[in-house]
């Protein structure tokens, strides 16, 4: 899986590609920890390039909300497919993260 | 009726999701049934990897289909170590945890889902969707 990173203003974009499942999630999770470790600013998980995603995934992004949650710092979703979308509407967790259509807009949000 | 046995490596859960994809898609289910089941069945397996056979590469999977004009069924056999009921039946009421998602996955998109620990090695779990 290409995971891509980029800094805009005081923000960490992490882009995934392709699919996140138990074989792979463990690659993100490691990319999420290293990039919160450091005391990065507020981030970004841009999802549009992310056909699929099953509860490792989920599960590595709840990880890294609490994570940031603790430094008191702000973490967006953007762009999800509806596959995607559906896991977080199922588990109700839709209502706990910040998901937002496109990644313009959660810059904006995060920026406040 | 389909049948493949697959080796319980993580890096095979796409060829699972390929193979249930093209089951659920040729038995007539809409694009939106498909991707849950497909997740369901992924789930499925991800239960077998990690608590079945605690991530060990080498053991096997048999995914069984059948379709019929109502539904599709498909069964999972392991040989691995036998769910933990209390855990399966029980899981946590709190939305934000790290775990423990794939058991609610499957309860929610799956019509039915059984399990039958009543051989000596391992669990054979059957899957149901029926058609709208």
């Amino acid at each position: 899986m290409n995971i891509n990173i980029e800094r805009q203003d005081n923000v960490v974009i992490v882009k995934p590609d392709g699919e996140i499942d138990l074989h792979n999630s463990p690659q993100l999770r490691k990319t999420l920890q290293d990039l919160t470790k450091e005391n990065q600013p507020n981030l970004l998980i841009d999802l549009e390039s992310v056909s699929y995603m099953d509860s490792s995934g989920l599960a590595t992004l709840v990880e890294v909300f609490q994570s940031i949650q603790k430094q008191g710092k702000k973490l967006a979703l953007s762009s999800p497919v509806d596959t995607v979308k559906n896991i977080f509407t199922i588990t109700r967790l839709d209502e706990i993260f910040s998901i937002y259509p496109t990644q313009k807009e959660a810059l904006k949000e995060l920026a406040k | 009726m389909n049948k493949i046995s697959i080796k319980s490596d993580p890096k095979n859960l796409k060829e699972i999701r390929c193979f249930i994809r093209s089951t659920a898609e040729s038995s007539g289910f809409c694009k939106e049934d498909t991707d849950a089941i497909v997740l369901a069945v992924d789930e499925a397996c991800t239960n077998i990897i990690r608590h079945a056979y605690n991530c060990d590469c080498t053991k096997d999977i048999i995914i069984t289909t059948q379709t019929e004009k109502d539904k599709l069924t498909i069964t999972l056999q392991d040989f691995g170590e036998k769910p933990d009921f209390s855990r399966l039946e029980n899981p946590p009421k709190e939305k934000l945890r790290k775990g423990r998602y794939g058991v609610v996955f499957i309860k929610k998109i799956m019509d039915k889902a059984e399990y039958d620990t009543s051989s000596e090695q391992g669990t054979v779990l059957k899957l149901v969707k029926y058609k709208k």
